[in-house]
């Protein structure tokens, strides 16, 4: 058997191209850096821990980190120990103005009433905070319902006595007695409730005010933008199962949220979930709703002192992550 | 698949070879302290973290519930922990990475939770740490002290700090980067292997390819194709070398050739046949003349035993005379030359002269076999003789006649005649004698060489014979007033002899001695016993014989001088004769000589044991 020249570099090449095999099959399969994703207990959230416990995504792919505020969230992301969280959409505009780059990928929920003022028996209507301690995260949430709520009953500022504090112990500071009214959501809603508190007011009545999201660093779009299209998928996934099959879900989803199962649908009242096509309206093109949502948050956020200085909010939203339809 | 073991292929291959060695033993070893690494972080990590939440937790649980909370749950940001909790005095989960497992108890949160370890943890100060035997996982537990209430001083309840990690993506990580780290290698190494095997090619290979191709053409007769010099300087002067190689060998060969073509020309020409046969009798070569000569074709003869050139009983014995040759080296033929008998193509059988030399070529015995055909000559031969004997005998006749006339005259019985008609008469009767002589000797040479000479052999005593010859050959002695003597003793020795002829023999070596020895010598007949044979000489004081005619005294028509012939008398033929009967009778005839001291005529005959 005699080779050509010709056929001489043809079996060579061949050999690198099947040496070369190996690297080039991890080259396109080099694994994405572990995505990290933190987020506080919230029913807006809840799909995404379902769907890890549904096993949509691996934990090879997406770790959630369950941390037990916001706040510590948007520290960990500035300490870069996680590369996303789950967050209301005014946290984002803060951090941006902190200047943490988040973007965000996928509208989780849509408050509808899910944010509450719960007060004691005593008190029986929004008139009647005056002078009394209102609980409150130090969040654009607390900010944009105690704006909504202060407007609802023509009070100012300083009519009330304003107490900041994570969510984590709004129940404890009711049943301490060291607050009069909460400016809260769910589980804690239902759990003031069988401690005896009552609504007096919810984002129903400022619908779109308060969104939440799932925002992550660019290094994230970078490096892990196939983790990243997993999760977001696998949020919806969890949301038709949710819808199909409440009963296992809400099985599920009770440890977590501290509820009994049967509870656990309740806790979605006033929690609007959008799926994929809401996601598209809200996030498609350069005016979007949810960029008119977050100008509107913004002023807010700037009147409540919470921000200080003008927010770019260019590069925001970024939808290419969101399952085609 | 011989081509797979060219150069072109094992350089590259023996390069990648002890490149992969070297990748696989470097990978190997990254591999091995990555992992190392790995190990010996995560315990360093573990046992720091979990000391450090041992202690938030006995100062902090229950009354700064938040800050331990807020600690725990970061720690889930590090990637390797898959799990961390804080269990109360009750075995209660407080706190979580995993906020479902909260308030549940710990002996049913997790699937492979450790109840002994938990139990010994609760019991001891420091960690227990365990790793799976894999390496993939660690899980620490340490023991806290609830932090005391307002109303004691210490409180002895304990609980657990749980903390496990998972580092096997880690693990997986490190062994993909070292591996893609040395495929890029690899990936190098075989570029660098083509480049070599191309550089190879261009400048090894190639060349001495085209240097085979020069070799395989040169092999096969094509002389004149020239390798083009090219790649490395070796083979550059390979090549060179190999076309002077090429020229000269031409240039020898084409001599060669040319000096071939002579010698097959001169082969082809000659008027000999030439035949070479080998050990066995096989036919090797055979010219042209011999093709002329037995009427058969070389290609008809070539490989064919030489017998078939031969008449019976030639061509049956000559196996067996060959065979006897090569074993014993009894030679009848080879290296002496005779007449023999060839057969043609026809059948027809014909008379040939045969000289055969023997050769060795490459360790083989040949045989080279030069045949002439001298049927013609034979026929001349034979009108000559026949030619000479008539005439001999048509002389001889009438000489008869005329010598007993001349011998009547001479006796005086036709009357007397005076002293001047006696003299004529005198020499016209020696003459006659002498042309009577000469005539016989004719009459004996031509029936020798027709081979009608006739013998009458018998064996008798010798002694009787030499002194029956000195009686006969006295007068003639006197003649020449020469004393002739015998020296016998041989006592009764018997030999095997025709008489007549060997009185023929000894008359002629007597009468030679005479005629050359000097007025008053002596001339001795002379016999011994040596060993097997006898010797009969006759030993002269004559005038003796040159070296360079010594040779010659037995060939036909030769006398020392020719002027011998007329001083002297005779024909030159008596020797010649006397040769053929001795040889006749089974002896050796033989002369010894020197120059002014006589010379010695001899034969010598077998010894035979008794008359019968």
């Amino acid at each position: 058997m005699k080779l050509t020249r010709r056929q001489l570099i043809k079996v060579f090449s061949a050999g690198i191209v099947t040496a070369s095999m190996p690297s080039f099959i991890m080259g396109c399969s080099h694994k994405e850096p572990l995505l990290r994703i933190a987020s506080n207990v919230w029913p807006g959230y809840e799909l995404i821990y379902l769907a890890r416990k549904l096993e949509y995504f691996g934990d090879d792919a997406v770790r959630l980190v369950e941390l037990p505020s916001a706040t510590v969230c948007i520290q960990s992301l500035a300490a870069g120990t996680i590369e996303g969280a789950m967050l209301t959409l005014d946290e984002v505009i803060s951090a941006r103005s902190g200047g943490i780059d988040l973007r965000v990928v996928a509208i989780l929920d849509i408050s509808m009433g899910a944010d509450v003022l719960m007060a004691g028996p005593e008190i029986k209507s929004i008139s009647d905070l005056v002078g009394k301690r209102i609980g409150v995260e130090q969040s654009a949430v607390g900010a944009v319902m105690l704006d909504a709520i202060l407007d609802e009953g023509g009070l100012k500022p300083e009519d009330i006595e304003t107490k900041y504090m994570t969510v984590n112990r709004h129940r404890e500071a009711y049943n301490a007695k060291q607050v009069d009214a909460l400016i809260t959501f769910e589980p804690v809603k239902t759990q003031l409730i069988a401690d005896g508190a009552h609504q007096l007011f919810d984002s129903s009545q400022i619908p779109g005010r308060i969104i939440d999201v799932l925002a992550v660093l660019p290094s994230v779009i970078e490096n892990s933008p196939d983790n990243l299209r997993k999760l977001v998928a696998a949020h919806f996934q969890a949301r038709d199962y949710f819808r199909n099959n409440q009963i296992q879900a809400s099985e599920i989803m009770s440890k977590r949220l501290q509820l009994d199962p049967a509870d656990v649908p309740g806790s979605y009242d006033g929690i609007e979930l959008p799926d994929i096509n809401i996601n598209y309206q809200w996030m498609g093109g350069a005016n979007s709703k949810l960029t008119q949502s977050a100008i509107v948050l913004e002023e807010i956020m700037k009147k409540a002192k919470l921000l200080s200085g003008s927010t770019d909010l260019v590069n925001l939203i970024d939808n290419r992550f969101l399952p085609d339809i | 698949m011989k081509r797979f073991l060219s150069l072109e292929v094992i350089l590259p291959l023996v390069l990648i070879a002890i490149a992969l060695l070297m990748i696989v033993v470097s990978m190997a070893n990254g591999l091995l302290r990555g992992q190392e690494a790995i190990t010996k972080n995560s315990i360093d990590d573990i046992k720091r973290e979990i000391s450090r939440i041992a202690a938030i937790s006995e100062r902090a649980l229950h009354l700064e519930s938040q800050l331990l909370e807020d600690d725990l749950t970061r720690i889930a940001t590090d990637v390797r922990v898959s799990s961390a909790m804080i269990i109360d005095t009750k075995g209660i989960v407080v706190y979580a990475s995993d906020f479902s497992l909260r308030g549940s108890n710990v002996k049913n949160a997790l699937e492979n939770f450790n109840e002994l370890d938990y139990q010994n943890a609760l019991n001891q100060k420091s960690a227990i740490i365990r790793s799976s035997d894999d390496g993939n996982y660690f899980v620490a537990m340490m023991s806290y002290v609830e932090p005391a209430s307002s109303h004691m001083l210490r409180s002895i309840k304990k609980g657990v700090v749980y903390l496990s990690y998972d580092v096997s993506p880690m693990r997986q990580q490190v062994f993909r980067a070292v591996l893609f780290e040395r495929s890029l290698e690899m990936m190098i190494m075989l570029i660098a292997a083509v480049i070599i095997a191309l550089v190879s090619n261009r400048y090894l290979v190639r060349p001495l390819a085209d240097l085979k191709k020069a070799t395989d053409k040169f092999s096969t007769g094509e002389f004149n194709d020239k390798v083009s010099p090219a790649g490395l300087s070796e083979t550059i002067s390979l090549a060179n070398s190999f076309n002077r190689m090429a020229a000269q060998l031409a240039s020898n060969i084409n001599q060669l050739q040319s000096q071939q073509k002579n010698t097959q020309a001169i082969l082809d020409n000659v008027i000999d046949g030439i035949i070479t046969i080998n050990g066995a009798g096989i036919i090797q070569s055979y010219n042209k003349s011999a093709e002329k000569i037995f009427g058969y074709n070389a290609d008809e003869v070539m490989g064919c035993n030489v017998k078939m050139l031969m008449p019976e009983p030639y061509h049956s014995e000559h196996d067996g005379y060959l065979s006897d040759y090569l074993t014993s080296g009894h030679a009848k033929i080879i290296g002496i030359g005779r007449e023999v008998e060839g057969k043609r193509k026809n059948n027809e059988s014909f008379s040939m002269d045969l000289a055969v030399t023997e050769i060795e070529k490459d360790a083989e015995r040949l045989f080279i076999g030069i045949v002439r055909d001298i049927t013609e000559r034979k026929k001349i031969d034979k009108l000559k003789s026949e030619f000479i004997s008539t005439i001999s005998h048509e002389l001889r006749t009438p000489l008869t006649s005329i010598n007993g006339a001349v011998s009547l005259v001479l006796s005086g019985l036709m009357g007397k005649l005076n002293d001047q008609g006696k003299d004529l008469m005198k020499s016209a009767h020696r003459n006659g004698e002498r042309l009577l002589c000469l005539i016989n000797d004719l009459l004996d040479m031509e029936k020798i060489i027709a081979g009608h000479m006739q013998l009458s052999i018998k064996a008798q005593e010798l002694s009787p014979v030499l002194e029956e010859a000195l009686k006969i050959n006295q007068s003639y002695a006197e003649k020449f007033n020469v004393t002739l003597k015998i020296d016998q003793a041989i006592g009764d020795v018997v030999v095997r002899i025709d008489q007549f002829r060997l009185m023929q023999v000894i008359t002629n070596f007597i009468s030679n001695a005479c005629k050359f020895s000097g007025n008053g010598s002596e001339v001795v007949l002379r016999s011994e016993v040596l060993g097997e044979t006898v010797r009969v000489s006759v030993v002269d004081q004559g005038a003796g014989i040159d070296d360079e005619f010594k040779s010659h005294v037995f060939d036909k028509f030769s006398q020392a001088d020719a002027s011998d012939t007329r001083s002297h008398g005779g024909t030159g033929l008596g020797l010649a004769i006397a040769k053929d009967l001795v040889e006749s009778m089974g002896g050796v005839i033989g002369v010894e000589s020197e120059k002014d001291k006589g010379s010695t005529f001899y034969f010598d005959l077998p010894i035979v044991s008794d008359l019968v």
